[in-house]
């Protein structure tokens, strides 16, 4: 019964990106997750042989990633680049030879043949060069998570609503295939009724780049100090965050927990090592962990039902009720242990144990995973798929339906989880900062 | 180096034991079917490990069979 509802909640097979715009199944995941309107076949179509032209302000490891996949891309055109550090932006103009350089992201917003801003700054800056850049007239694309403070993310989501341009923020896993599927698994009943979540990243590593003077320390390792990063929440749990509340479809009421500098005692102000509990109003918590001294558990969010659990970071599902193993694999263990058991034979089973270990089922036939180790992106993650939707969202005006909201909301959990940790304290979510969203009813 | 003649004979003898593992092969995928109550499309879908057994029931069948060999000659001495 099972294994018949999960061939029915999935989408056809091959990459939707293709065939998104031909095939009568897709209209479901359209319906059920808008923003990706933007990147169907039939949105390819429309936006074919235009290109957009961006502007990227911020070209330090994450500016220059996308800048990688921006240049693979047939609907888009970097015509400026600009960042206050000459070291980033000669990397970049040397990727891009024909874009303008700046250093004043004032001078690239007064550009008219910049159509979109591309934003990778640090958290702080966030805020005014997106407001700007959206009163300015430009369709933008900033960074996650949307700001430093729960205010300034107000503040960008109604300059948004004012402008009518554009925004997107970068919350990739809203364009990974195997996240779709997993939340179309999950929203069909695949799993049963959410009944926890555990998100967990872990790391091995003191977030540090090379510094080429000690002076640059501030500057280069910006998310080590409060002033300009959530540290851990920000970087790391807003992503988490979303994809607990995409499951849920709602967002947590409350959240406490603690947080400390345990292991990297080298002058940073953010916390290495973190633990929360956000509990929904139904009473299903979301328990998130992060931890960037041991990378056992690399990362992930296991959404646990009462059928079954996803881990979308590693794509798979596993079912409460696993599908036994073939009848001649039983078979031939069960021989194998009446006649070696009585036996004292030194060794292990020459017998594999496939008939006992519930190894789980793929979401998507060809996998992308990674450990949590990367600090930039990788492969596979729904970054390419982000970046070209918003290229085609700049070309035709339209913006990504809701794609806003869930960003809005995993970013003000993010630092209210800061501020539970901080005051040691039960926050309850602020009334003031709740806006309107269908999804999260 | 001394030529190793395989007869015309011997070659069907050892096919035979390979057909009668395959054969093997295929009741113990039955039986596992029934006991287990696993599903019918097993009959195909396990072809791999049957082609596995069928080679495994082999060189067992040959293990023994090279034993009562080795059993008889002693013997005779």
């Amino acid at each position: 019964m099972n294994k018949k509802l999960i061939e029915k909640s999935l989408i056809d097979r091959r990459s939707f990106l293709k065939d998104m715009g031909y095939l009568g199944g897709a209209g479901l995941a359209l319906f059920t997750f808008p923003w990706l309107n933007a990147c169907t076949g039939t949105a390819r179509k429309e936006v074919a042989g235009e290109k957009a032209k961006l502007a990227i302000i911020g070209t330090g490891s994450r500016g220059m990633y996308h800048i990688g996949n921006l240049l693979k891309m047939q609907n888009s055109e970097i015509v400026a680049l600009c960042d206050n550090f000459e070291p980033h932006l000669r990397q970049a103009a040397a990727l891009v030879p024909g874009a303008r350089v700046f250093s004043d992201y004032r001078e690239v917003l007064a550009l008219p043949e910049v159509q979109g801003v591309l934003i990778a700054t640090p958290l702080d800056q966030h805020a005014h060069i997106t407001i700007d850049s959206l009163k300015a007239g430009k369709h933008t694309f900033c960074e996650k998570a949307m700001a430093l403070r729960m205010e300034d993310c107000l503040a960008m989501y109604n300059t948004y609503l004012e402008t009518g341009k554009v925004l997107y923020i970068g919350q990739q896993r809203l364009f990974d295939p195997k996240y779709i599927r997993a939340m179309e698994m999950v929203h069909s009943g695949v799993i049963g009724e959410i009944t926890d979540i555990r998100a967990y990243w872990f790391r091995n590593n003191d977030w540090r780049r090379p510094l080429p003077d000690p002076s640059l320390e501030r500057k280069i390792n910006w998310r080590l100090y409060r002033e300009y990063s959530g540290g851990l929440m920000t970087e790391l749990a807003s992503h988490q965050l979303q994809v607990a509340n995409w499951a849920m479809k709602m967002i947590p009421e409350s959240v406490m927990g603690m947080g400390d500098i345990l292991f990297w005692k080298d002058g940073r102000e953010v916390y290495d090592s973190v633990n929360l509990i956000y509990r929904y109003s139904n009473g299903v918590k979301l328990t998130y962990e992060s931890n960037i001294s041991n990378k056992f558990n690399g990362l992930e969010e296991q959404i646990l039902g009462h059928k079954g659990t996803l881990e979308p970071e590693k794509g798979k599902y596993f079912l409460e009720d696993a599908q036994p193993a073939p009848g001649i694999m039983q078979l031939i263990n069960q021989i194998e242990h009446s006649v070696f058991d009585r036996i004292a034979i030194a060794g292990p089973s020459w017998v594999p144990e496939t008939a006992s270990l519930n190894k789980g089922e793929y979401i998507l036939p060809r996998n992308t995973a990674h450990d949590g180790s990367s600090s930039v992106g990788v492969a596979g993650d729904g970054s390419e798929q982000l970046v070209e939707a918003f290229c085609n969202s700049v070309i035709t005006g339209r913006p990504a339906e809701n794609l806003v909201e869930e960003a809005y909301y995993s970013s003000i959990l993010s630092l209210l989880g800061i501020q539970a940790m901080d005051e040691k304290t039960l926050k309850i979510f602020p009334e003031e900062y709740k806006i309107p969203y269908s999804r999260f009813a | 180096m001394k030529e190793i003649i395989i007869t015309t004979e011997r070659q069907k003898t050892e096919l035979l034991i390979l057909l009668a593992s395959f054969i093997g092969a295929i009741i113990l995928n039955i039986l596992g079917i029934i006991i287990y109550k696993t599903e019918w499309k097993e009959l195909y879908t396990q072809w791999f490990t049957l082609l596995v057994l069928t080679v495994v029931l082999y060189f067992l069948i040959l293990f023994f069979r090279l034993l009562f060999i080795l059993a008889i000659r002693l013997f005779r001495r």
